[in-house]
């Protein structure tokens, strides 16, 4: 597959803040390259070079085989963004919204009408075409925020964490919604804090941590780069609390995760803790409504290469 | 296109903030009305200025010519009787009755040089502004009739014989029917008052849009910065237009404001009024990041505009403070420009406030343009 966008060297600095720091990454044509790194890691600024919204101090970019210092608003023409606030006009009514970045691409006409009509199907927003944003859902916003995106058909989307604080339902619909994109022929730039979303739909993965990019890969080949460990993955009850250091002081647990129901614990892969695991749930009146086996998640991935987890 | 997009946006979103429409529009319509009513006895034919009051002398350098007799025959038609035009050859003297508010005006005729000078007391301003509206009129035509005469001396007897008014200015000013009332004069200074207070749409706009990441998104766009601005620009001044528009509209139909015989002119000032409070806005959108602190100095800036407008304070009471005061208020400039127009028949204050709202444009808008540029990564590709 072709790069679409090539990355050499990119480096970007604040006043005394290296914020990107000689990043090369290449992103094929047709993929959903998902970018992953805590906050202040560097992939906003990254994304928002390539958005053609803050200027590199040095390095290369190049997109669709332009440079972007030299033909930005040629590049631009072809992307689609997805900022992670949600940006659209409360008094304008969601066709109105859609319209008109739409317009700023360069549509017109009965075309423009088409493609609005088409962006907004694509979300499930028709029937709510001429409502106000101000009386919708925060996932319906979400969704009106990736309509005003892609109206125009573009061959790149950066999609800014597109599904934070929406209900499950909205995020299914929005990941959903990702894979038909990449399906119709857009390659798609993702990111997010949610590992699972991340493992779910990205065909690549980038983690980027101060600013470097630390690794870049299919979901195995960054499997691949803890093969020491294991998981075990225990569904418990909604509201379950538990003591995270108190499991990691079991012989060859390495971390403990906890999100809602989900308590997933890495450990050592010659280790065999299971049944102390078990036990201490047991003593501890942690209920274990099932309990599987399995390889690393990205969060450990990140863990063992960055020395701290995803979400600090 | 993507300019007419940017405009269409803006008019929509504004059209659509009713309590905002309502406030600019309803507010000066309602004072005009309630400060026409309440100052009825006060504004009006008590302070109508009469021409026979006015007393007038002249001096004649060198030979009477035609000069002299038309500007005899000039005052002859604008005084009314009782008043006095003199002639005098003690021109020191006659500047120190000026000085002293004895007389209306001076003259000095000076046939050699073929000039017309007016002296004139502000303290007696209206009265005395009539009397250079007239002379201005006069020696405008009289250049003319002269120039003529000299390529095409049969002309001249053309013109002069279809000539059937020997009226150089018409008198609509100081007719019963056009004497100034309250609801004239609050009128104009409600509408400009009004349009000065058209600069928080675009800065309470340019700072949300701003915070709420709409700028940056219209960036990731491939629209030009140039579009950009141009397509703010046209969507807010069509915004402070359409409600200008209605207000104005009020006051002719139901209000029965006077703005001149050829208010054209009047409405050209205001609208220039409105690139400038346009351009303030955005340029203070640019520069500040919240909503309150702009619009505090914008406020402040009206406030001390109102002040030496004579918005509060009747400005002969000021002093030394407000002859100079009132050159830095655009309310001073705009009244003026169009009271002057449409009582007077003098547009000389009018070109004048053309002039600064021009520059004052001019330079808003540049800066806006300068930091609108640090902002965008590729202002320049």
């Amino acid at each position: 597959m072709e790069n679409i966008v090539q990355i050499k060297n990119l480096v970007k600095s604040f006043k005394n803040v290296t914020a990107v720091d000689g990043i090369n990454l290449n992103i094929k044509d047709g993929e959903i390259f998902g970018l992953l790194g805590p906050n202040g890691a560097g992939k906003s600024t990254t994304i928002n070079i390539l958005c053609g919204i803050l200027r590199m101090d040095k390095g290369e970019v190049t997109c669709f085989n332009k440079d972007l210092n030299k033909k930005i608003r040629d590049i631009k023409k072809d992307i689609g963004v997805v900022p992670q606030n949600i940006a659209i006009y409360e008094d304008l009514k969601a066709r109105e919204n859609v319209a008109f970045f739409a317009s700023l691409y360069g549509l017109k006409g009965r075309e423009l009408k088409e493609k609005v009509e088409q962006a907004l199907e694509f979300v499930g927003l028709t029937d709510r075409s001429d409502d106000y944003p101000k009386n919708f859902s925060g996932g319906m916003k979400r969704r009106l925020n990736i309509a005003c995106a892609i109206a125009h058909r573009p061959k790149l989307i950066i999609m800014d964490e597109p599904t934070v604080g929406i209900d499950p339902q909205s995020r299914n619909h929005i990941l959903e919604s990702v894979k038909k994109l990449n399906a119709m022929g857009s390659t798609i730039i993702y990111t997010s804090h949610y590992m699972e979303e991340v493992e779910a739909i990205c065909t690549r993965i980038g983690i980027i941590d101060h600013g470097k990019l630390i690794a870049c890969g299919t979901y195995e080949e960054l499997q691949s780069l803890v093969s020491d460990r294991k998981s075990v993955v225990i569904e418990s009850d909604i509201g379950v609390s538990i003591n995270r250091d108190e499991i990691k002081k079991i012989k060859g647990v390495i971390e403990v995760f906890h999100e809602e129901n989900i308590i997933t614990i890495e450990t050592q892969k010659e280790s065999d803790c299971i049944g102390d695991i078990t036990l201490f749930c047991k003593d501890n009146d942690i209920p274990i409504r099932s309990i599987n086996m399995g390889n690393v998640s990205l969060e450990t991935v990140f863990l063992s290469l960055t020395g701290r987890s995803l979400r600090d | 296109m993507k300019i007419l997009s940017i405009a269409k946006k803006i008019i929509l979103r504004s059209l659509r903030d009713i309590n905002t429409m309502l406030i600019m529009c309803a507010m000066p319509l309602a004072l005009i009305f309630v400060l026409g009513l309440a100052f009825e006895t006060q504004i009006g034919s008590d302070s109508a200025i009469e021409l026979n009051d006015m007393h007038i002398t002249y001096t004649v350098i060198g030979e009477k010519t035609d000069l002299s007799y038309g500007i005899e025959n000039l005052m002859v038609e604008l005084l009314s009787e009782g008043s006095i035009y003199e002639m005098t050859d003690d021109k020191d003297n006659e500047i120190d009755k000026l000085k002293g508010a004895q007389i209306t005006a001076f003259i000095e005729i000076n046939e050699d040089e073929e000039t017309v000078t007016l002296y004139k007391n502000n303290r007696v301003d209206t009265s005395s502004s009539i009397v250079e509206s007239a002379l201005r009129s006069f020696t405008a035509r009289y250049n003319t009739i002269v120039e003529i005469a000299k390529v095409n001396p049969m002309a001249v007897q053309v013109i002069l014989s279809n000539n059937e008014t020997e009226e150089y200015v018409e008198k609509v000013g100081l007719s019963e029917k056009y004497q100034p009332s309250a609801m004239d004069y609050y009128g104009v200074v409600m509408v400009v008052l009004f349009i000065l207070y058209g600069f928080l749409t675009p800065l309470e706009e340019v700072i949300t849009d701003k915070a709420e990441g709409l700028t940056t998104r219209v960036s990731t766009t491939p629209v030009k910065p140039i579009e950009k601005f141009i397509g703010n620009v046209l969507g807010y001044v069509s915004v402070t237009c359409i409600r200008a528009f209605i207000v104005i509209g009020v006051t002719i139909f139901f209000y029965d404001v006077n703005w001149g015989g050829n208010p054209t002119y009047s409405f050209l000032l205001l609208f220039a009024l409105i690139v400038v409070m346009t351009s303030l806005g955005m340029l203070l959108g640019e520069v500040f990041k919240s909503n309150s602190a702009a619009s505090t100095v914008g406020h402040l800036l009206i406030v001390v505009s109102g002040f030496f407008g004579g918005a509060y304070l009747a400005l002969e009471d000021m002093g030394n403070i407000a002859n100079v005061g009132k050159y830095f208020s655009l309310i001073w400039w705009a009244n003026t420009g169009i009271s002057n127009q449409i009582y007077n028949n003098d547009y000389s204050n009018m070109i004048s406030a053309f002039i600064i709202f021009a520059l004052l444009s001019a330079a808003f808008l540049g800066l806006s343009v300068i930091l609108m540029n640090r902002r965008e990564a590729y202002s320049n590709v």
